[in-house]
């Protein structure tokens, strides 16, 4: 009992506590060799710190920089911080103020550049790359902003792959996934708002939205419970999305993710808010409607037909994935009288000699797929291909000619696990509705099958993604967005954003003119 | 709190319940067909058609096919669904009626009335209303018996040569549509189902029709009554009328039959009934003996009166019978009591009587519309 309560208490706690930033600001004293102690005291030991002391210019004042290796460009140190304040020749006015300002506005000849008196400050700002430069009888600190860092190319995305479209992916890095947006994205309404979470790991984390386009209120929920967030460490965009998600205790997401930037301007478009992270290439997009599961970024760039045509096999796909282990053994063993008699024969005459109840086969091959399918996953490239091929297929007709299982068990099973391929990003719901409804359906056959389904069915007209409804536009039903739901019409007909969404600036093309052009 | 106590006494309340009413695909045995016979004592005799699913039977059950044989089962009790429940002495599998495809009725049970036998039928879930109604001249039990040419098991030939569009000459009599006419016209037919040899093997045959009077069989149509009979109750009929051909010594044309229509016209003449059949049919010629060209217009006419006289025939061959058995299967009451309800109602009672001795009038029209690809056959010089 009491683990539960406890469980329900330390959950609320984490949700409406405040976060609270430690602004210590505890002053660079004048003396250098009083901070450079106390920064050696802070920091520590490490190897890839860097305290590079030099004198400044004809005077020789004493100066050094901090910065941590690996992290920053060596070759602007070396060009524009070292070189133009090694070798200054004009005389140094000794009043701090001036010195400072002289050497921002004149001396340094780096990009970006901040001042700083906090020690708190000035050591976590080289922490996250950027160098320091302290100077004798100054109170405050140079910032220079200048990161380079090893980081993954932009390669093609690996989860979403497409056959026409940009390849490109998000990366690690921050700074290059903002860019790949701005350059999608010509507008001067687009905005960055950057946040640190994280107490441990400081991560930044940015919002994205297009001003004028995106609802208001979705602008400042998403802030707001950005700002309650209050964890050690977010080391992916994942975790991100447990602090400020509507419902976590639901199978179905309401915070989607993307690796592609083109698929993020998309949802930038419609109304939605995109939140990157630093250190993952996944996205985050709220909100997030049940809908956008089935509507892939590529439909949009093939033809109206083909692609209506593929959103129904996903559809489809969807449907027979989470249905079909569990009709087929309901009727099996509840309702003989639905299946055609010739078919029933055959499936009566494979069922002969086999040992368990379809209940159970159907848990174990399902199991086993899972089992493999994980397995490949985490294999080495060359061979975990190999072995889910071979594993499911040996391994299944070993099993129908051992007596095991069923032949029908087996081409039901590869059947549902190829139809969960087709829509990846409900993979994780469909596994659970599957055995779900497998197993109410075992055990009083297609009645409780029915009611399972009501009740999730319930469940998700329930569910709201940050005040929108996310059975929109089916539940509450928007005629317009009909356009955009099971059937794509072609580009030229979609004059208008996604009403579910309530975004300002709904029209987006005028139909007007693209009809006198035709 | 609350919400999880909900969440655990529903799953115990699931778990509780168990696996109810779940058997096995291979604990069930499929029932194809039923056949209704009288045993010894007024008891009824069952004989359901079981499917013989078992994968690794021993070869000696394999008819010379090399199919499974089927196995009838028989029980006699005094209801039928004593009788059904007999079987569970006699096996580990329970009987499953929900596939089953025909019910065949013996000729002495239907003659000494069926009504005993619908109501298990209608009562019953598992039982199909469009089972087909089938009557055997003979025992049911042998019928079932017999193997069908093509089919692995020969309840569902019976039922798919009845229902078949194109092949069968037969009206599909269903367990709802029987009811049906036994509630409000008191008379019907059923296929007739036979046993018959061809090249040596035992099969069985689908043929004609059996009338029924309220729910006994009192006889049998031939074949040329029951193509009457499709003629005028307005269903597709096959059959092929062989006619002689004009300008020829023994020359034979075969003509099929499509596209008949037929209206039934029913009048009161001094208050005494009439009625009027009106048949329209076409005719193809697909066949004749004699290489003579029939392609003049005298020479098909004189062929359409040969086709025509041929029709007429076999429709009063089929209102004679029908009349011999005292039975309207027509539907020449229901014409006449739409025409007029009151005179209809007081002649009502003695309806089987008059229709006996009625005079009916037969007009029929006929025309022979293809010819095929040729006009004129090939002769020799």
């Amino acid at each position: 009992m009491k683990i539960f309560r406890n469980l329900y208490i330390h959950y609320i706690k984490n949700k409406s506590m405040p976060a609270k930033f430690k602004d210590n600001k505890e002053n660079l004293s004048k003396s250098l060799k009083y901070n450079l102690v106390e920064i050696q005291k802070i920091l520590g030991d490490s190897d890839d710190i860097i305290i590079r002391e030099f004198k400044i210019g004809m005077n020789k004042k004493e100066a050094f920089l901090l910065y941590i290796d690996g992290l920053v460009d060596k070759n602007l140190i070396v060009m524009d911080i070292l070189k133009p304040l090694m070798l200054l020749t004009e005389p140094l006015v000794s009043k701090e103020g001036s010195l400072n300002s002289l050497l921002k506005e004149s001396v340094l000849t780096v990009y970006n550049l901040t001042e700083t008196s906090s020690m708190n400050t000035a050591i976590e700002d080289v922490l996250s790359g950027y160098i320091a430069l302290f100077i004798d009888k100054t109170q405050t600190a140079i910032i220079i902003k200048a990161k380079e860092y090893k980081s993954r190319e932009i390669q093609e995305a690996e989860t979403e792959a497409v056959i026409r479209g940009p390849r490109e992916s998000f990366t690690e890095s921050l700074r290059v996934n903002t860019s790949l947006i701005r350059r999608k994205v010509i507008n001067p309404n687009l905005r960055f708002e950057t946040y640190v979470i994280g107490k441990q790991t400081k991560t930044k984390v940015c919002l994205t939205y297009i001003k004028g386009i995106c609802k208001e209120e979705i602008i400042s929920e998403v802030k707001k419970r950005l700002e309650q967030i209050n964890t050690e460490a977010i080391l992916e965009s994942g975790y991100i999305e447990a602090y400020i998600e509507d419902a976590p205790f639901s199978p179905f997401p309401t915070i989607g993710n993307t690796e592609k930037p083109d698929k993020a301007v998309g949802y930038m478009l419609e109304g939605k808010v995109i939140i990157l992270t630093d250190g993952t290439p996944v996205v985050l997009s709220v909100p997030h409607l049940f809908i956008e599961n089935f509507q892939n970024i590529e439909d949009y760039y093939s033809r109206p037909y083909y692609a209506t045509l593929t959103r129904l096999i996903r559809f489809i796909a969807f449907i027979l994935t989470i249905y079909l282990p569990g009709f087929y053994v309901g009727v099996s063993t509840f309702h003989p009288e639905m299946i055609p008699s010739p078919l029933l024969m055959t499936m009566a005459e494979t069922r002969e000699g086999v040992p368990f109840p379809l209940l159970i086969e159907a848990l174990v091959m399902l199991t086993l797929f899972e089992i493999l399918r994980e397995a490949g996953v985490r294999m080495p490239r060359p061979i975990g291909q190999a072995v889910s091929i071979v594993g499911a297929l040996v391994i299944g007709e070993a099993a129908v000619a051992a007596g095991i299982v069923g032949a029908p068990m087996v081409i039901v099973t590869a059947l549902t696990a190829i139809s969960s391929f087709i829509v990846p990003s409900v993979a994780d719901i469909a596994t659970l509705l599957r055995f779900a409804f497998l197993l109410l359906s075992g055990i009083t056959g297609l009645f409780s099958l029915v009611l399972g389904s009501l009740f999730v069915l319930v469940h998700a007209v329930s569910l709201r993604s940050f005040g929108i409804p996310y059975l929109a536009p089916v539940a509450p039903f928007f005629l317009q967005d009909m356009k955009d739901f099971f059937a794509r019409f072609p580009l030229w007909a979609l004059n208008n954003r996604p009403a579910s969404l309530e975004n300002y600036n709904i029209k987006k093309q005028d139909q007007e003119l693209n009809r006198k052009r035709k | 709190m609350k919400k999880i106590f909900i969440v655990i006494i529903i799953i115990c309340i699931i778990l509780s319940i168990g696996c109810w009413d779940k058997k096995e695909l291979d604990e069930r045995a499929y029932v194809m067909g039923i056949g209704i016979d009288l045993g010894t004592e007024n008891q009824l005799k069952l004989s359901t058609q079981v499917v013989h699913q078992n994968q690794k039977a021993p070869q000696e059950e394999t008819d010379t096919n090399g199919l499974h044989m089927d196995f009838v089962l028989t029980q006699e009790c005094n209801t039928l669904f004593e009788a059904s429940k007999k079987f569970m002495n006699f096996s580990n599998r329970k009987l499953f009626y929900g596939h089953n495809e025909v019910v065949v009725f013996g000729e002495e049970f239907a003659k000494s009335g069926i009504v005993s036998s619908l109501n298990w039928f209608e009562r019953q879930a598992e039982l199909r209303p469009h089972t087909i109604f089938l009557v055997a001249k003979g025992e049911a039990k042998k019928i079932l018996e017999c193997q069908s040419l093509f089919e692995q098991h020969s309840a569902r030939a019976m039922k798919e040569a009845v229902r078949s569009d194109e092949i069968t000459n037969v009206v599909e009599v269903t367990l709802h549509s029987f009811l049906g006419e036994y509630a409000s016209r008191g008379s019907a037919v059923m296929p007739k189902i036979e046993i018959a040899t061809i090249e040596g093997k035992k099969t069985f045959r689908i043929g004609e029709f059996g009338v029924f009077k309220k729910d006994k069989l009192v006889g049998w149509l031939d074949e040329k009554a029951s193509s009457g009979y499709l003629l005028i109750v307005n269903r597709k009929n096959p059959r092929v009328i062989i006619v002689p051909v004009p300008n020829s010594k023994d020359g034979k044309a075969s003509i099929e039959l499509a596209n008949n229509n037929a209206k039934i016209i029913a009048d009161y003449k001094e208050n005494s009934p009439t009625i009027t059949v009106e048949i329209m049919i076409d005719g193809n010629l697909k066949e004749q003996t004699a290489p003579v060209s029939i392609g003049t217009p005298e020479k098909l006419q004189e062929l359409n009166m040969n086709f025509k006289k041929a029709i007429e025939e076999e429709v009063e061959t089929a209102i004679g019978a029908a009349q011999q058995y005292k039975t309207d299967v027509f539907g020449f009451g229901e014409a006449l009591h739409r025409k007029d309800y009151t005179k209809w109602n007081e002649i009502k009672e003695d309806w089987d009587e008059i229709f006996s001795n009625m005079e009916v009038n037969i007009s029929v029209k006929t025309e022979i519309k293809h010819l095929g690809m040729v006009v004129t056959p090939i002769t020799p010089k």
